[in-house]
């Protein structure tokens, strides 16, 4: 039996469909409800929601055997994982946006609002540009708007809620997608489970992805 | 006595048995040292945070955050093979947001001369321990003598090479395929570190291939030396206990060939760690072999799952009317009995009662 935390959404929807293409879905899950912990004994899987930023610690933890975390958890959180595969889902950009018209003249120390502040701050580290990290945990294009910041690193898919609020990108510096994250621990003693299901989701994901 | 050791305990005295009947010496650990020794060695300890105070005479102390840093630098001074064991309490901050933690952790180092059969000595010393632990394990084993010789031929250097350690480490074969495109890889070595990195299978069976896709002296000779401790292995009869996993990577500032991780099941995370470190050594001005791992008993902690409901024999539940001389008589009568007796106050009054628990 494998345990999969899924984040709880639209994400670990679309996840959850790849895998049920994969052979090792649970139909309960789809049902309207409040439960939690899913289990198809048949598939081997056993399922249970959680906030998607907490994917990693359950499997990293041991909890989980297997999760779907975005790329931007795991950037920001480095969690101690193997990071099997790109389901290709959930594709996003991590991007410096800012008010138009605004221009970083590098006379001053930039300021940074972020839900990611070591993403933000590695960015920066890498260009040598000294910045103050403002962490804030929702409406990060507000900061600008107020003057709490000068610019914001955030998720950008598509754009629309930047441009509502009169704002831009200046860089899209990395991609972004979903990916299968496994246990090291479990890795070990159920190798050739995790192997097959994650080979079992490769295949899937192309066809949904495909689609 | 062995029912009133907590399970990190009973290990504790059973790897000490171990490692003693191997001819390893107890190693005694100070508990301060100056902090200017592990500020030079900081990425030694692999996770940061150092306790610091400043002593009587005015300088800056930490509590030790490592044992191997410690009895390496005495080495350093010394002659000759040294091999020892501890078992000790050390203090750091493996997750910054978790603050600093006290991790008692076992292990043993050998100094001095080291070859294949030290090397699988070490090893057979590191299955053992694991087996002591639990009878379902796992002990991985890489090379990074391999992995730093074959990124020059792949064109990764610096940051790249960082990054693409980062994606061996987290078996991400297609970031790491991605990075050696970018890089100009050849299209040979680079199609055959993707399948090792992808690869999880015994040493003996895994050998092979590794040095079938060996293009130059240095990963040879980490071939060589991996084949001299897959003999040692087989002759201490433990070479299938033993797997290759190019993922276990380390700091290639200090380790330079041979690092393992060990696993039990229900453990959420790697028990034991070790690996070769001659790098340091010659940092700290001593060019000698060095090998040595650590087993991490806190980790040992939740392996047993949930705390028992009840401890003793007989819980013996008082009013606080009693004849305080029967009520001792009648505990003296069971612990004759070689029964373990708790005494303790009825919650919310009533008479009292003994009743087996």
């Amino acid at each position: 039996m494998l345990d999969i935390a899924l984040p709880k959404g639209r994400l670990g929807e679309r996840a959850h469909a790849i895998l049920a293409a994969a052979g090792r879905g649970c139909p309960e899950i789809l049902e309207p409800g409040r439960r939690l912990v899913f289990e198809n004994a048949a598939a081997g899987v056993r399922f249970f929601w959680v906030k998607p930023s907490d994917v990693p610690i359950y499997v990293e933890r041991g909890a989980a055997d297997l999760g779907i975390a975005g790329k931007d958890i795991l950037l920001e959180h480095s969690p101690d994982v193997y990071e099997l595969l790109d389901l290709g889902i959930g594709r996003c950009s991590m991007c410096v946006a800012a008010p138009k018209g605004f221009r970083d003249s590098g006379e001053r120390t930039l300021r940074v609002a972020t839900k990611f502040p070591n993403i933000a701050r590695r960015h920066y580290a890498g260009r040598g540009r000294p910045i103050d990290i403002i962490k804030l945990n929702g409406s990060i294009e507000l900061a600008p708007l107020l003057g709490l910041s000068d610019v914001i690193v955030d998720l950008v898919e598509t754009g629309s809620t930047l441009r509502e609020n009169d704002l831009q990108v200046l860089e899209r510096f990395l991609g972004i997608s979903a990916r299968l994250i496994a246990n090291k621990a479990s890795c070990k003693f159920k190798y050739r489970d995790i192997m097959a299901l994650a080979g079992d989701a490769a295949g899937a994901a192309e066809g949904v992805c495909a689609k | 006595m062995g029912d009133i050791l907590r399970r990190e305990e009973r290990t504790a005295l059973r790897l000490r048995g171990l490692y003693a009947a191997m001819g390893y010496r107890p190693y005694k650990m100070g508990k301060f040292e100056e902090y200017d020794f592990y500020a030079a060695n900081k990425r030694f300890l692999q996770s940061g945070g150092v306790l610091t105070f400043t002593d009587t005479t005015g300088r800056l102390m930490a509590l030790k955050p490592d044992v191997t840093l410690s009895i390496a630098r005495g080495a350093a001074a010394g002659e000759g093979t040294l091999k020892v064991y501890y078992d000790e309490s050390v203090y750091r901050a493996p997750d910054p947001q978790a603050g600093f933690q006290e991790i008692t952790q076992a292990g043993l180092e050998c100094i001095g001369a080291v070859d294949a059969y030290a090397m699988g000595e070490v090893l057979y010393l590191a299955a053992e321990s694991l087996r002591a632990i639990s009878p379902v394990f796992a002990l991985d084993v890489s090379d990074m003598g391999y992995v730093q010789s074959l990124l020059p031929e792949l064109g990764l250097a610096g940051e790249g090479a960082s990054a693409a350690l980062r994606s061996l480490g987290a078996r991400n074969v297609p970031e790491l395929r991605a990075l050696l495109d970018a890089s100009g890889a050849p299209a040979g070595p680079a199609d055959n570190l993707c399948r090792l990195a992808a690869a999880y299978a015994p040493l003996s069976e895994l050998l092979p291939q590794l040095s079938s896709a060996a293009v130059n002296g240095g990963m040879r000779a980490a071939c060589a030396s991996l084949e001299g401790v897959a003999q040692a292995l087989r002759g201490f009869g433990c070479l299938d206990d033993v797997r290759l996993d190019l993922s276990i990577t380390a700091d290639m500032e200090y380790y330079n060939g041979l690092v393992f991780k060990g696993y039990v099941q229900g453990a959420p995370g790697a028990v034991l760690s070790g690996g070769r470190y001659d790098a340091l050594m010659r940092k700290l001005g001593r060019p000698a072999g060095a090998i040595g791992f650590a087993v991490y008993l806190n980790m040992l902690e939740h392996l047993d799952g949930g705390d028992d409901a009840e401890d003793v024999d007989v819980q013996l539940l008082c009013d606080g009317t009693e004849d305080p001389c029967e009520l001792a008589a009648r505990v003296r009568e069971l612990r004759g009995a070689g029964r373990s007796v708790r005494v303790c106050r009825r919650a919310g009054g009533g008479e009292g009662a003994e009743r087996d628990a």
